[in-house]
Formats: structure tokens, sequence, C-alpha cells
């Protein structure tokens, strides 16, 4: 049960009061500093509910909702439009779903290089799950990134992940022989936010990430890294993990390392 | 860090997210079978979904969670949303609905404790300034903790005029429930949540 006072301030933060009120709330404010000091808490308090959740800021759904949708999507008489429009993984990967099988956990020890696991609470023989990354040519997705790059190509990717106990979370970065990162997904272009790994939903299908990223790659080695997760990974527990040469335990990580070439 | 933010360009492939369209004629071609309207729609209302979840629940996963399967039931109900300049309003009702259920299932105040106690970000943070992160950073534990030991009854109403910003009136219309009650609710969970942060500080 709150005070006389604090609901009379709460009143008053709500233009609840009569103007007679009002009147004589003020004339109490001016000789009473605890009761200016209650009155600024109220408003410091409503200042922290209305700012910005730190936690969930840079946060996308899309992902996994896509994969929500495309796994039950809803009865619509114009459902194929989107496929329409959408279907750069089929024209850009002509060998998509062997690829993706490429990382299969089963094969995992054939392929230690293109998809790794690291930490011991990953049970693979239940888990399939992959990257596919499209070069982008202004908005033309020109193709399945292969060995090459060139300088000021976009990336678009897309993501298979199914299995019994498919992950919950992505993120998507490269690496360059300068060790320096270039985070995809999440995005990551505010030093004072800490995004996190992106949501991602099980589809044994491909599902595309609906943006196109560029970076200024310097010609060279280029490392893509996908990295499946079920916990809510930041990039600074990446980035940390990096530094230290350790993995993140739980996470399974697959790599695709590219040459970038010079622009003509 | 980021390196190089500043050489980052996101260029949305299926139409630019800063567009004109209103959202009843992004929803009126979602319904057609468009999905990058709906997509549109998505990415223009996440964030403030997102924010008035975490601040439900406490907690930023299950935030996602909740928020995910808000979209996905606002997408599966399109056929029957009558465009009348009301989708923010109910796309905000079923967010809180998924919300209070997913909250319901979780052992909430728990999970605030945890997340109190997990500061992975804290090499990164204290190097603007340790003293005001610190007291930041208490500062929303303290709302989280307050918030959590709020009655459900009381908690949605403070999110929905302090974190969403709707008005009393909204409010009343969305609960279903008298204005004065919206009044008592709100002024009881406010003041509980003042006590709480005096406590802590």
């Amino acid at each position: 049960m709150s005070s006389p006072q604090t609901h009379r301030l709460l009143r008053a933060l709500e233009g609840d009061l009569s103007e007679a009120e009002q009147q004589a709330l003020e004339a109490d404010l001016a000789h009473s500093p605890p009761l200016r000091a209650e009155l600024e808490q109220l408003k410091q308090l409503a200042s922290d509910l209305a700012a910005p959740d730190a936690r969930v800021q840079g946060v996308d759904v899309l992902a996994g909702l896509h994969a929500e949708l495309d796994r039950a999507p809803r009865a619509s008489p114009g459902r194929n439009r989107y496929l329409v429009t959408a279907s750069w993984v089929a024209a850009g990967a002509m060998a998509a779903a062997a690829v993706f099988a490429l990382f299969s956990p089963t094969l995992l020890r054939d392929h230690a290089d293109e998809f790794s696991a690291k930490g011991s609470a990953v049970d693979d023989s239940s888990r399939w799950a992959g990257i596919e990354a499209f070069r982008v040519e202004g908005t033309h997705v020109a193709g399945r990134v292969e060995k090459t790059l060139r300088q000021g190509d976009g990336l678009a990717f897309a993501y298979r992940n199914s299995g019994e106990k498919p992950f919950r979370r992505l993120m998507i970065y490269a690496t360059d022989s300068k060790n320096r990162m270039f985070w995809f997904y999440p995005a990551w272009v505010d030093a004072a936010a800490t995004p996190t790994a992106i949501d991602i939903g099980s589809s044994s299908a491909p599902v595309e990430l609906r943006e196109v990223i560029r970076h200024d790659f310097e010609p060279g080695s280029l490392t893509i890294h996908g990295l499946f997760t079920n916990d809510v990974v930041t990039v600074k527990d990446v980035e940390a993990a990096l530094k230290q040469g350790e993995g993140l335990p739980g996470a399974v990580e697959q790599r695709l390392t590219v040459t970038v070439e010079a622009a003509p | 860090m980021p390196l190089q933010p500043e050489h980052v360009k996101v260029v949305p492939l299926f139409g630019a997210v800063t567009d004109s369209a209103t959202d009843d004629e992004l929803a009126s071609k979602a319904q057609r079978g468009d999905r990058s309207a709906f997509d549109r729609l998505v990415h223009r209302h996440q964030a403030a979904a997102l924010n008035l979840a975490a601040r439900y629940l406490g907690d930023a996963s299950l935030a996602r969670d909740a928020v995910q399967a808000a979209f996905l039931e606002m997408y599966r109900g399109l056929p029957k949303y009558e465009p009348r300049g009301r989708l923010v309003f109910w796309l905000r009702t079923i967010v809180l609905n998924q919300s209070r259920m997913l909250g319901r299932s979780t052992r909430i105040r728990e999970r605030v404790t945890e997340s109190y106690g997990y500061q992975p970000h804290a090499r990164e943070e204290v190097t603007e300034g340790p003293e005001e992160w610190v007291a930041a950073r208490q500062r929303r534990a303290a709302l989280d903790a307050g918030l959590a030991a709020l009655s459900e009854k009381l908690r949605e109403v403070v999110v929905l005029r302090y974190v969403t910003g709707q008005t009393l009136e909204e409010i009343a219309e969305m609960l279903d429930i008298p204005l004065g009650t919206v009044k008592s609710r709100l002024f009881a969970g406010m003041a509980a949540l003042k006590d709480r942060l005096g406590e802590t500080s």
C-alpha cells in the first residue's frame, strides 16, 4: 500500500490532480526537500522504465520466425509470391543440399576444417547444421561463395539447422590474416552495444538471412565462421574467446576459408 | 570493439526499412501472401515488442521467445485482421499475452537473480566509467527484481504505461478493465517499485 504522499505524487505525474490539488502540491514541494526528493525518485523510475532495455537491443527475431513460418506456413492464396522473390538460395546454389551435407556431424571427423565441435556439451549425433555464403554484386546474387571473393562483393547467408536437438542461435563473422574480425550476424555497428547471437529455428531446408552485408576486406585469406549455439552468446564473448584461443562451451563452429581478390 | 563499423553497410534486399507504407498497407499485402511485407512489419515493430517483453519477463532470452511467438501468432491471425489503424495495439496485446504465458511457466524471480549475477561484458563497459556503470547496472538489476516481485496485474500496467508509453485509457481498453482500476494498479505498482529501489540504494 503506497503512502498518501507517494500516491499524490504519482497522480501528479499522470496529470490526475485537480487544479487546486496541483497548486497545493506545488506549495508543499516548495517547502519540503524530502517531498521534492521523492518526486525526483519517481521521475527517475519512470525514466529508467522508459529507457530501451539493453539486453534486447539489436536482437532480430526474423530469422527464427522465417524458420517457424516455413515449417508451418499460413494458408494463403498468394503464398508463393515470397518464394519467387526470394529464391536466391536455389538460384545461387545448385548443389546446396550437397554442400550442407558436408557439415553433417556424421562427417565431422573427415571435415574438421569446415565444421569443428568445440566444448563437450554438444551432442553431435542429434544435430545437423551449416551455413552457406553467397556473393552479391550490387543487389544481384552472383553465386555461392566457394574459394574466392572479390573486394567490394557483398555477402548474404543462409543456414540449415535440423536434427533431434537443433540449435537455437547463430553467429556469423569473418576473420582475416591480420586477426581482424568482421561481423555479419548479429550486426555490430555501435561500439557501445553488445549484440547477441540471432535466433534461429529448426529447418531442414535452407533459411535465407535477408540482408546483404559489405565489409572492406583486404586482399588475402579470409575465414568465414558460422557459430551455432543454444546460449545467448554476445559478440564480445566471441571476441574474448578468440583472443584467448578458446572455444565457447556448447558451441559448434563451421569455417569456410576463401581468398579475397583485389578489385579490378 | 567492432572493427571498422563505418564500413559496414546493411542493404535490405526486399525494400528499405524506412519506408513510408503504413502498417495497414503492409498488413494488407501480407494478407495477400506477400511475406516481404510481413518482414517489414517485423523490422518496424520488433524493437518495441522486445522491449515490452524483456521488461515484463526480466529475461532477454524469454523475451525473444515471446516476441517470436507473438509475431507468429500475428502472421497466422492476419487473415482476420481488419485494417483500421490498430495493428500496433493488436501486436502489443499479443506480445503481452505471450509474455504472460511464458512468465507463468517460468520461475521469473530465479532468472532475474541469475541475470544479476551474470556480467559477461563488464570488462568493456567498465572502461566507459566504472562508478556510473556499476550504479546503472545495480539500478537495472533492482528494477528487474522489483518488476519481477510485482503481481502480474500490477506489472503489466506499469510496463504498458512506462515501457510502451500507452495512455491510461488505452491500457484500460487493452486489458478490458475500468480506468480507475488502471490508475490504482499503476500507482500501487510504481510505489512498490520505488520502495524496492529505495531499499537497494
